[in-house]
């Protein structure tokens, strides 16, 4: 019977401060939706993967090889840390498929005629698996497939060794190695459009590149404990005069490193970001019991005095606390699961899983709750401790008058004079109760922060794509040829119809060492004064080609311990070719990919080949693109052509719409804390203020003054705010960029004034309208009650 | 004390719901009050002296009947000419002070000043209340008395026609009580303007010019005092 009177009386005061009650639970529901929805993405994004490996055995190491005969895969089971081993074919060719007018590049994957046990398998989608007995049997990616709208039994060609072959579609598929389905480390974004996946016979195969008996890409798996580096030692020691280019363990895989980076990102961001919510609820409640155990200090010495055990009372302040937590929780829960799912889906845009679904889990619901539930009474717990050391005969008689003693105007006399009385009253507030100033200022902070990633995750992509794409490769495509050329070669591709510019590169693989630290990357040497691809410096001026030496991006600077003067060992990933030093001459800045450059000719020196090219990059008129590529497709000695703009093809769409989709989402987590603290603030200072307000009114002090008194300190407070939030943000940007970097991209700080002045402009709407709510409130107060009676 | 009538209130009624019980605390009251008269409205709780002297303030508006500010009838107007009316002819004394803790004395009383035309010095005010040197003290620093003061300076420092109390003396001792009635008294003295105190101290009536007695929102009587007591000679 007393537990549910004291139940009661929490019913009412949740009713009675329903305003700022509904304000903490929207703040915890927020933390909750992400907390629920990151958190069920980031399990299912988990769980998926590690299935999806195990079931089709996705390979520990990798190994790309220049042509390797089939009796060499003994030296490499014979390893003692190898499990077993695979040597595949794997080529990259032109295609041409009805339809589709880009340059479509599609990777040619060897596979047995019998699949059992393999290492890399493929997870059928439809079709079957080579039905029939003809040798131009393919199986596709199904995402390739959607998008280019082919199906079953459709067929579509390949240059192959300089002769076309129709292949003809038996089945779709998706590889545990392609679940970010890029061609190459410079490609960032899957496209789905111009890149396939070509899965053929190997018996197919072997005789189209005249590699019968024979692999190129070697994949493996490795034994408990097995220490993947010094195994890829010794594979390259055993298999090196068969030219290593590139070996690697899983973990440097690039569908896997990019999903790696997904899901570490995911994890910390699903803790983070929750806290900082809930630690938001934590304030907007210490402000409102601390308020609230203030104007019911003669109920509390009632309590005591009644008989009440001390706890007892805690526990019932306590229990409010709990209760916001209760109302956040289960819509928070709620919606977090329909955003999680929604989540996954746009997961599923970028990776490709046979099986990607939300998952409810009870564990994952309780540890939310758990965690609001905790910060909660966190934030009671100060407020509610307060009634430990109340003494109920002081309490049950009314507070003294509090004391303006805090007010500090003595050394600013001057300035204080000149401010109007309504003005000092806001100052002593403020001054007085610190506390409700301060979660003002913080709430706004906080607000301005997730304002600021918010933007900066939409200025990330529009940025790299425009440095990338505008700034750095201005060429409209890139020509691959299959063997080292002389520069005559790029003459013939500059004299095809519709090439308005073509420039030769050279362009090769390596491993760069200094002392113990080692870093594998392309090595791309330009003519000194490139005009279709230009690096720029940190500063982002423009970087000439020095006439020897290399020019290195800074994360490798910084990852080798290298700057300019610097001497690097590079070892060629080509076939008898020797590790030779080479000197650093500038540091550039590089977003994609991890690319080293230098002077064409140098490097053409250096390799012992002068002269030699083998690509180019081409700039052409518009129209003449499609018809280009095909040309140059046809052309005997190319190996792929990529156009560059189609890189990013139709994802910037996708992209730039989630990041509008999440901008926007941030946006209204954001609007829901500045409102939710202005309000909750705002709405403790007119109850304590009411009196004055009502005293006021019965000076004759207009409605719209006293509205003004009632809510003077909101504009300044959440400018300071804004203020403290704007730099914080920008260097938390600066923080997760750093911590989100990898060899494969960096994520740039930028943030443009006109995105600041967007911020800013967004607070203040926010406090406007915190503002004008709070203002609604003062013309609701009873004056005759107000002035008759005592607190 | 003139004959000219400074409000002339007809046939007044304010009734108001309290939960399901409608509570009628004025029942047509019609009573005249004088330019610089001392009216002390005397009654139990309950009587509607209260309710009375708000109407009077135009801090609430009647139920029906007129409140005649020299013709001016300000049961008819509305939130905004009420606010002016508050501002520029009444000046309120209340039981519990109603200062602002977080202003000190001079600013609670140039926090009146400043909003109407005519104001008086704030520091001369301060001084006919006897707290000139107390004027940089908050509310926190001031004993009950002397919070009482500042109000009471607050209200003359309007300059306003009609001064009103609302039980003054009601959170205050007996001798701080008696000198803030004293303190009421000398303002009244010295500027001439009409004084309307409610009490439920039948006492207090001693000093007074005329006494209106209510009982159940009604007035029971209404007495003139040819001879009215200095209040430091009122006992209770």
């Amino acid at each position: 019977m007393v537990g549910s009177m004291l139940l009661r009386k929490l019913l009412r005061d949740i009713r009675h401060s329903a305003g700022q009650f509904a304000a903490a639970s929207a703040v915890v529901a927020c933390g909750m939706v992400v907390f629920i929805s990151q958190r069920s993405a980031y399990h299912s994004l988990l769980l998926s993967r590690d299935t999806y490996y195990e079931r089709y055995r996705f390979a520990d190491f990798f190994v790309h090889l220049e042509k390797a005969p089939e009796s060499a895969l003994h030296d490499v089971t014979s390893i003692p840390g190898v499990l077993r081993a695979r040597g595949r074919i794997v080529r990259d060719v032109p295609l041409e498929v009805e339809g589709n007018e880009g340059a479509v590049v599609g990777r040619i994957i060897s596979m047995p005629d019998r699949r059992d046990d393999l290492i890399n398998d493929i997870h059928m989608v439809s079709g079957s698996y080579f039905p029939g007995a003809a040798a131009t049997e393919v199986i596709v990616n199904d995402r390739f497939c959607q998008a280019n709208a082919l199906r079953i039994g459709d067929t579509f060609q390949a240059t192959i060794n300089e002769r076309k072959e129709e292949l003809r579609i038996v089945g779709t598929a998706c590889s545990p190695e392609y679940v970010y389905a890029v061609s190459s480390p410079q490609q960032f974004v899957p496209n789905d459009r111009e890149f396939a996946l070509v899965f053929a016979r190997e018996s197919f195969v072997e005789d189209a590149f005249n590699m019968t008996n024979a692999f190129n890409d070697l994949v493996g798996l490795l034994r408990p404990g097995a220490n993947v580096d010094d195994v890829l030692d010794t594979i390259k020691e055993r298999l090196d005069r068969y030219g290593v280019y590139h070996k690697y363990g899983r973990g440097e895989q690039l569908s896997n490193h990019y999903l790696s980076e997904e899901l570490k990102g995911l994890r910390n961001s699903a803790l983070v970001t929750p806290l900082v919510f809930l630690a938001v609820a934590a304030v907007v409640i210490h402000v409102l019991l601390r308020r609230m155990t203030e104007l019911q200090r003669t109920q509390i010495g009632l309590l005591c005095a009644l008989g009440y055990p001390r706890l007892r009372i805690v526990g019932h302040y306590v229990s409010y606390a709990v209760a916001v937590a209760v109302a956040g929780a289960v819509p928070g829960t709620l919606l977090g699961y329909m955003l999680g799912a929604k989540w996954t889906e746009m997961y599923n845009l970028f990776f490709r899983f046979p099986l990607l679904e939300t998952r409810f889990s009870v564990t994952t619901m309780m540890n939310a709750f758990l965690l609001s539930a905790g910060m909660c009474v966190v934030g009671a717990a100060r407020s509610a401790a307060r009634i430990l050391r109340v003494e109920p005969a002081v309490a049950i008689r009314p507070q003294p008058p509090s004391g303006g003693r805090t007010a500090h105007e003595g050394a600013l006399s001057f300035l204080w004079d000149r401010l109007p009385l309504p003005w000092r009253i806001n100052a002593r507030n403020v001054l007085r109760a610190r506390h409700r100033a301060f979660s003002t200022v913080a709430g706004v902070a906080v607000a301005v922060v997730i304002l600021v990633l918010g933007t900066a995750v939409t200025d990330w992509m529009d940025y790299i794509m425009w440095f990338q794409f505008e700034l750095v490769d201005r060429s409209d495509m890139h020509v691959d040829f299959a063997t080292e050329r002389s520069r005559a070669a790029v003459f013939d591709v500059a004299s095809l119809d519709g090439v308005q510019r073509a420039e030769g590169v050279l362009q090769f693989g390596a491993e760069l060492r200094n002392g113990w630290r080692t870093k594998t990357v392309l090595v791309l040497g330009l003519p000194r004064d490139s005009r279709l691809y230009r690096v720029y410096d940190t500063q982002h001026r423009p970087v000439r080609m020095p006439a020897d030496g290399l020019v290195v991006p800074e994360r490798l600077a910084k990852a080798l311990g290298l700057s300019a003067g610097s001497r690097v060992l590079v070892d060629p990933y080509l076939k008898d070719k020797d590790e030779r030093f080479a000197t650093v001459r500038a540091v550039v800045d590089q977003y994609v990919g991890l690319t080293v450059f230098a002077a064409r000719d140098y490097l053409a020196e250096f390799l012992g080949e002068p002269g030699a090219v083998n690509g180019a990059l081409i700039r052409a008129e518009p129209e003449a693109l499609a018809a280009l590529t095909r040309d140059m497709d046809d052309m005997p000695g190319v190996k792929a052509v990529t156009a560059t703009g189609a890189i990013l093809g139709g994802f910037e769409e996708t992209v730039s719409e989630l990041t509008r989709v999440s901008t926007l989402i941030m946006g209204a987590f954001a609007a829901v804390i500045a409102f939710a603290v202005i309000y909750n603030s705002s709405s403790v200072n007119i109850a304590e203020q009411e009196r004055d307000l009502a005293c006021m009114s019965s000076l004759g002090y207009e409605h719209e003054a006293i509205a003004q008194v009632a809510t003077n300190d909101i504009m300044p407070l959440g400018l300071v705010g804004t203020f403290v939030g704007l730099p914080l943000g920008f260097l938390l940007c600066h923080g997760l960029a750093r911590l989100y970097e990898t060899d494969l991209y960096k994520l740039p700080v930028v943030m443009q004034p006109d995105m600041y002045a967007t911020v800013v402009a967004i607070v203040l709407v926010f406090q406007l309208v915190a503002r004008w709510v709070c203002r609604r409130r003062v013309h609701k107060i009873d004056i005759v009650r107000r002035l008759k009676t005592l607190e | 004390m003139s004959d000219s009538v400074l409000y002339s209130i007809t046939d007044l009624t304010k009734s108001y719901q309290m939960g399901e019980v409608t509570v009628h605390a004025l029942r047509g009251v019609d009573l005249e009050i004088y330019d610089g008269e001392f009216v002390v409205l005397l009654g139990p709780s309950g009587s509607g002296k209260s309710t009375l002297l708000n109407l009077v303030g135009g801090m609430d508006t009647p139920t029906s009947g007129h409140v005649r500010l020299r013709g001016t009838d300000i049961a008819e107007f509305g939130e905004r000419e009420l606010t002016a009316y508050r501002r520029e002819h009444v000046g309120f004394v209340f039981q519990f002070f109603n200062l602002i803790p977080t202003l000190t004395a001079s600013e609670n009383v140039a926090l009146a000043a400043q909003v109407c035309a005519n104001p008086l010095l704030v520091d001369e005010t301060l001084a006919m209340v006897g707290l000139a040197d107390r004027a940089d003290h908050f509310p926190s620093q001031l004993s009950g008395g002397e919070q009482q003061r500042v109000a009471i300076a607050r209200a003359v420092c309007k300059n306003p026609e009609v001064l009103l109390g609302d039980e003054p003396t009601g959170a205050l001792d007996y001798e701080t009580g008696k000198l803030v009635l004293e303190v009421l008294k000398d303002v009244h003295d010295r500027s001439g303007r009409t004084v309307v105190v409610v009490t439920h101290n039948a006492a207090i009536a001693g000093m007074a010019d005329r006494v209106v007695r209510l009982r159940s929102g009604a007035i029971q009587s209404i007495e003139s005092n040819p001879c009215p007591v200095e209040p430091k000679d009122l006992r209770w």
